[in-house]
């Protein structure tokens, strides 16, 4: 039962988000505090279980160990995301929306395929709308730039030549 | 003008990627290399978990070597990478790739290094060995030219650099803030935003340069500072009051559209930067009464603009209600339209906006209870909602209206919640707030006892349910005297029904026990089998909880004493010999309990429940003794300015008087007002102040009762603010206005928040006057000091227990026995005086051994002049002198069992000097060590091979003690530096009491008695926590006896004495 917590007790505004698919396959994690791969496991596993239980009429809270537990289902994925227990939920939501609109926005009309596949660009996205566990005010123009610029970048180094003039006019290179 | 370069520009790539590089993102161009898409697809395509395990083995396997091959080329690596995180995130170990992330990272150039960070980044975290090998990389792309890089690496450092690394990364990243292009810079501050969080001692160095970025012409990039800026106001609001304004002047431009357009969410501007705002100013104006109005026109703003029904419009509007909620004073009008606001949560029929609002309504009945009124019906409602997460937070609000009209309505569905659950961390949660509630708020004690009861029968397999039982132990122990006789019967009749029943859990059944051990004067002789057979039956089961079998023997000799038991049934089902005992101490426990069974002395019956309101201070009682002792050889008491003592000494003990002088004054002035002084209140005076803190306080009043709630007078229960019949039909009126429809239903939940909201409204009623003010401060002030009180507790006792290992580390640098003996004493002594504690309970609960007699004495010190203390001083070295002749005698037969009563009598010797330190009692502890020297190697081990033992019941003080004493003393002075100084010193106050009544009867089987009996009050303190066995069995053997009575028992030990002598 008992945790390792980690060692430094850093406060973040969100401690981990999980995106699994209605059939409680796990699509993608992120972590941002340190626990062990053991922790990890067992704290996805329960979650799961207990967010695909509850009736769509509840509320997207729930409150878990010491965290909160915010999440929302879109089509056949669901976005879960732990919060410290005095946190602002429907802030959270929002993170979760607007992380949703910027994968929608990058893929055109996103799917769970779409992440599953380009888990990457899905986790690019994520570290460009939460910054070590904290939203970052920023457009939503800017994110997807700063994502496809990289997207540029891959362009150069598998054909370098033709890309290459582009980026410079850019001023990116 | 760069602006719009630049926003054209920026819209360049998406219209590249999507024209002229193959249409969208999707395309097979972008995507990632083949392996990885096949692999996915053939991981999804698998039915069976075994079967998935056996596909991702192979392929782990087949990774690993090719990742350590040396000629793979880039893309590969990023190929395989992909593969094996997707694999982690199946849940399968990959730590045999960490090195190559790590690699990859290193050599990889543009989306081959993101890719590499990527990895390392979720695979690794920040505290991982590995990431020392990326520090130097991360240093390198920072101080590239190129922007990618710097950008990747500022996400990388974010996520990747630990505390030791951030001095190293820093002044980088710091630089970066002033970096052309926005996109970077506000990384940079995200990236410091992150890393003061892991050091933040760095940011003190930095705040000038990081605030300059305040005035950044990017929001993000502002945003971002203030994430920093508000860890810092976290830290010290007081600090930062000056930066209040521009924060104002932010928030204002963010509400006024000031920035561009892009920026917005659903309509509305820079949510999130506003509720970080909202949540500065928030911390800021819970400082400053001059901010607080300066923004409070700002935050009436915010609340009339974010009124679309917009998600994050509620998100920001929370955000508004909970930074005015903590602000100083807010305006009336503010806190209506914040009222109207949670309204507006509270009737959606969204349920995350309701929880919401719950959440709000908390806040805002932290302000003014008052407004909780207006919501009654929502909140029933919300309580059965079928949403548990709701339903808590319900309970939560419910906890801030309580008061003493609705606490019982309160707690029912408090309890009813604790009952349904299954979550053994909200259920200990809520009994310990069931418990704080009922002891704050209880109108009437059977109530409070109902209602704990049922708490512990509900949570009783919660694993910190002993601090709820000592919690209930405490609250009786302190309002005992003040139950009435048939309050105690059925307190009695209760708990014996308890004791029954089989199912009772154990929690309960300790203070069941403890109960009727406490009540035991009311109990009927016939009931006695009820009582004894049910407890040896306790004793024999195999479960057996350790603590509770202590109890156990302690009550069930409190009633083999109080003779509340017929000892023909305790010797009937004690003698049976298939106890399954373990631990030594509690065989040797049941052995005493056998012989004060077997034994037949009617011990005097000493009344209870008798306050004594005067004592002999003289001592006059003593005078026969004193004159025997005198006559058959021991040395007449010397004044003190007649001796000598060695500098050590008497600088030791001068330290040690002082600070007892300090704490008695306020009872010297008092005794000198008349006449005699009333020990209760005495050590009532000491409970109460708070030494360390107050100790001017303390002597300025006899009796420090500010801020303690008097729930008891002479006449009974004193409520406290009282049931106002008035406010109570106002809130009925109210509430039958309200409900009209006459729907059964609808009564009911009207009923409920009648019994729920009833104080609040009663409040309300009363708050047009000034009056109520005064009156809500009142309790609110009784109530806070009454949850503080416990905590004062363990502070003190926390510095009694510093208090003990200091002393006792004195006394190890002492060198001579002798000396170690005395300054032993003054410790005991001054222990004494400091815990009051410990002297109250000696002062109110026993006076029946030779040993209180030092206890009295101990107090005379107290009360009395100097000379007088001398002439006790005198009695009692003379009174020792006997006890001495008695032991020496005994110790001239050589064997074992004298030398360590030879021990004994030197602590009965230490205590006295204790009292006060007289030549006559050092010459007679000179005579002794030669005793001990002789003894002392042959007991050594002996005494080491104890010392162990009750280190090793260390977890259990009072147990360990009493089995430290019951047959020999443990603390000798010079053993004492052995393992544990405060272990040897508890033992050695423990072994005084128990030394002397055993030197009085050596051979006498009331040994036993009396030495469980003598050892209870030192187990006392440290006991505290729980069961405290010795309070009970005090108050049974003697809870309030006279002089006279000890007087006798004295007569009875010196008798025994004489003829031991002789």
């Amino acid at each position: 039962m008992e945790l390792n917590f980690p060692r430094n007790e850093s406060i973040l505004e969100i401690q981990f988000m999980l995106l699994f698919s209605r059939q409680g396959k796990l699509r993608l994690q992120k972590w941002y505090n340190a626990y062990s791969q053991k922790d990890k496991k067992k704290m996805s596993r329960e979650l799961i279980s207990t967010i695909l239980s509850r009736r769509s009429k509840m509320c997207n809270i729930l409150e878990y160990r010491e965290f909160k537990i915010v999440y929302k289902r879109y089509a056949s994925l669901y976005f879960c995301v732990a919060v410290e227990a005095d946190d602002n939920e429907l802030i959270t939501l929002e993170i979760i929306h607007r992380y949703v609109e910027l994968l929608d926005k990058y893929f055109g009309s996103v799917c769970e395929l779409d992440i599953i596949f380009n888990f990457e660009k899905a986790y690019y996205i994520l570290d460009e709308l939460l910054v070590g566990g904290e939203i970052q005010e920023t457009s939503k123009k800017n994110i997807i730039r700063a994502v496809t610029a990289q997207d540029m970048l891959q362009e150069e180094t598998e054909n370098p030549r033709s890309t290459q003039g582009v980026l410079e006019e850019m001023g990116l290179a | 003008m760069s602006d719009i370069v630049e926003k054209t520009l920026a819209s360049f790539p998406k219209f590249l990627s999507e024209s002229l590089l193959g249409g969208n993102c999707k395309s097979s161009q972008n995507a990632p290399p083949r392996g990885f898409q096949n692999f996915i697809k053939m991981v999804s395509s698998i039915g069976s978990k075994y079967d998935e395990e056996q596909i991702v083995c192979r392929e782990m396997q087949m990774l690993q070597k090719a990742l350590s091959q040396p000629n793979i080329s880039t893309p590969q690596q990023c190929d395989f990478l992909s593969r094996l995180v997707f694999c982690c995130m199946l849940g399968y170990d990959v730590s045999f790739c960490h090195i190559h992330a790590v690699k990859l990272a290193q050599k990889g150039t543009g989306i081959n290094k993101r890719i590499g960070y990527m990895s390392v980044a979720l695979l690794l975290h920040e505290d991982h060995e590995m990431i020392v090998l990326l520090i130097n990389t991360i240093q390198k792309d920072l101080k590239s030219s190129n922007v990618l890089d710097n950008y990747v690496a500022l996400t990388a450092a974010s996520q990747l650099v630990n505390t030791e690394s951030i001095p190293l990364i820093l002044p980088l990243v710091l630089e970066k803030l002033k970096h052309p292009r926005e996109l970077v810079r506000a990384r940079a501050a995200q990236c410091l935003h992150r890393m003061f969080i892991r050091a933040p001692s760095l940011l003190q160095h930095h705040q000038s340069t990081i605030q300059v970025s305040l005035s950044d012409r990017d929001p993000s990039v502002i945003s971002a500072v203030l994430h920093i800026l508000s860890l810092l106001i976290q830290e010290s609001p007081e600090k930062h009051l000056p930066l209040g304004e521009s924060f104002i002047q932010i928030l204002q431009q963010v509400i006024n559209r000031t920035f561009p357009a892009v920026y917005e969410y659903h309509n509305i501007p820079l949510p999130w930067m506003q509720i970080q705002l909202l949540r500065i100013l928030g911390l800021l104006g819970s400082v400053s009464e001059s901010l607080s109005c300066q923004m409070q026109p700002l935050l009436s703003e915010v609340l009339r603009r974010n009124k679309v029904r917009e998600n994050m419009a509620y998100a920001v509007l929370y955000e508004c209600i909970i930074a005015i909620t903590s602000m100083k004073q807010p305006h009336p009008d503010l806190l209506n339209e914040v009222s109207t606001c949670v309204a507006r949560f509270l009737k959606s029929p969204s349920h995350n906006l309701r929880y919401l609002g719950i959440k709000a309504l908390t806040a805002l009945i932290g302000v003014d209870p008052v407004y909780a009124t207006s919501h009654q019906l929502t909140v029933v409602e919300c309580l059965d909602e079928e949403d548990e997460a709701i339903q808590r937070k319900t309970l939560m609000l419910l906890q801030g209206i309580a008061n003493s009209a609705n606490v019982q309505a309160i707690c029912v569905k408090l309890l009813e919640q604790v009952n349904k659950s299954t979550d053994i961390y909200f259920k200990m949660e809520t009994a310990h707030r069931i418990a704080q509630l009922v002891e704050k708020l209880s109108p009437d004690v059977r109530w409070y006892i109902e209602t704990m009861h049922s708490v512990l029968l509900h949570v009783s397999d919660s694993p910190k349910i002993d601090q709820l039982t000592a919690t209930v132990i405490k609250f009786i122990e302190n309002s005992f005297e003040q139950f009435d006789e048939t309050f105690q019967l059925y307190l009695l009749v209760k708990y014996l029904g308890c004791l029954q029943e089989k199912t009772t859990p154990t929690p309960v059944l300790k203070l069941a026990v403890w109960i009727i051990g406490k009540t035991s004067q009311n109990l009927k002789s016939e009931e006695s089998s009820r009582v004894v057979s049910p407890m040896v039956d306790m004793l024999s089961r195999p479960d057996l909880d350790e603590e509770l079998c202590t109890l156990v023997f302690s009550v069930l000799m409190t009633l083999v004493v109080r003779e509340a038991v017929s000892t023909d049934d305790c010797s009937r089902l004690l003698n049976c010999d298939n106890l399954p005992l373990k631990a030594a101490y509690l065989k040797q426990k049941l052995k005493e309990l056998r012989q004060l069974v077997k034994l037949s002395i009617k011990f005097p019956r000493l009344q209870t429940g008798h306050q004594v309101k005067t004592r002999d201070f003289t001592l006059s009682f003593l005078d026969d003794d004193v004159a025997m002792a005198i006559e058959s050889g021991a040395a007449p008491y010397r004044p003190k300015t007649l001796r000598q003592q060695d500098v050590t000494n008497s600088r030791l003990s001068e330290a040690v008087y002082e600070s007892v002088y300090q704490q008695i004054s306020p009872a010297k002035s008092s005794s000198t007002q008349h006449g005699s002084v009333v020990l209760s209140d005495l050590s009532e005076n000491s409970l109460n102040s708070d030494k360390t803190e107050h100790p001017s306080q303390s002597r300025s009043t006899g009796l420090n009762l500010s801020g303690v709630r008097r729930v008891w007078g002479q006449d009974g229960l004193i409520s406290v603010d009282g049931l106002d019949a008035d406010g109570d039909r106002i809130t009925g009126s109210k509430s039958s206005t309200q409900g009209s429809d006459g729907d059964d239903k609808t009564k009911e939940k009207h009923q409920l928040a009648q019994a729920l909201f009833e104080g609040v409204s009663t409040q309300q009623a009363a708050a047009s006057s000034k009056k109520s003010w005064f009156t809500e401060d009142s309790v609110q002030l009784g109530s806070d000091d009454q949850s503080n009180l416990p905590k004062c507790d363990e502070s003190k006792w926390r510095a009694i227990h510093q208090e003990h290992q200091s002393v006792s580390k004195q006394e190890d640098s002492l060198p001579s026995n002798q000396s170690a003996a005395s300054a032993m004493s003054h410790d005991q002594m001054s222990a004494n005086e400091i815990s009051p504690e410990l002297s109250s309970v000696h002062q109110d609960h026993h006076s029946f051994s030779y040993h209180d007699c030092l206890y009295v004495n101990q107090s005379v010190d107290v009360a009395v002049s100097h000379d007088e203390k001398n002439l006790l001083a005198n009695e009692i070295s003379s009174v020792l002198s006997v006890v001495n002749q008695g032991t020496n005698c005994q110790w001239e037969q050589g064997s074992d069992k004298t030398c360590d009563s030879e021990r004994r009598e030197v602590w009965v010797e230490g205590g006295a000097s204790g009292v006060e330190c007289t030549d006559s009692v050092k010459v007679r502890i000179s005579e002794t060590p030669s005793h001990i020297n002789d003894s002392g190697d042959g007991l050594h081990s002996h005494h080491h091979s104890r010392q162990m033992q009750a280190d090793s019941l260390l977890s259990d003080p009072s147990t360990a003690l009493f089995s430290g004493l019951a047959s020999q003393p443990s603390g000798e002075p010079e053993n004492s530096s052995l393992s544990d100084p405060s272990t040897a010193l508890f033992s050695g106050l423990a072994s005084q009491p128990s030394g002397e009544p055993e030197n009085s009867s050596l051979s006498d089987p009331s040994t036993a008695l009396f030495s469980g009996l003598a050892s209870q009050p030192s187990g006392e303190p440290e006991n505290s926590s729980l069961s405290d066995p010795s309070t009970d069995l005090f108050s049974g053997l003697a809870s309030k006896p006279s002089v006279e009575q000890s007087k006798l028992l004295i007569r009875y030990i010196l008798t025994e004495k004489e003829k031991m002598v002789k």
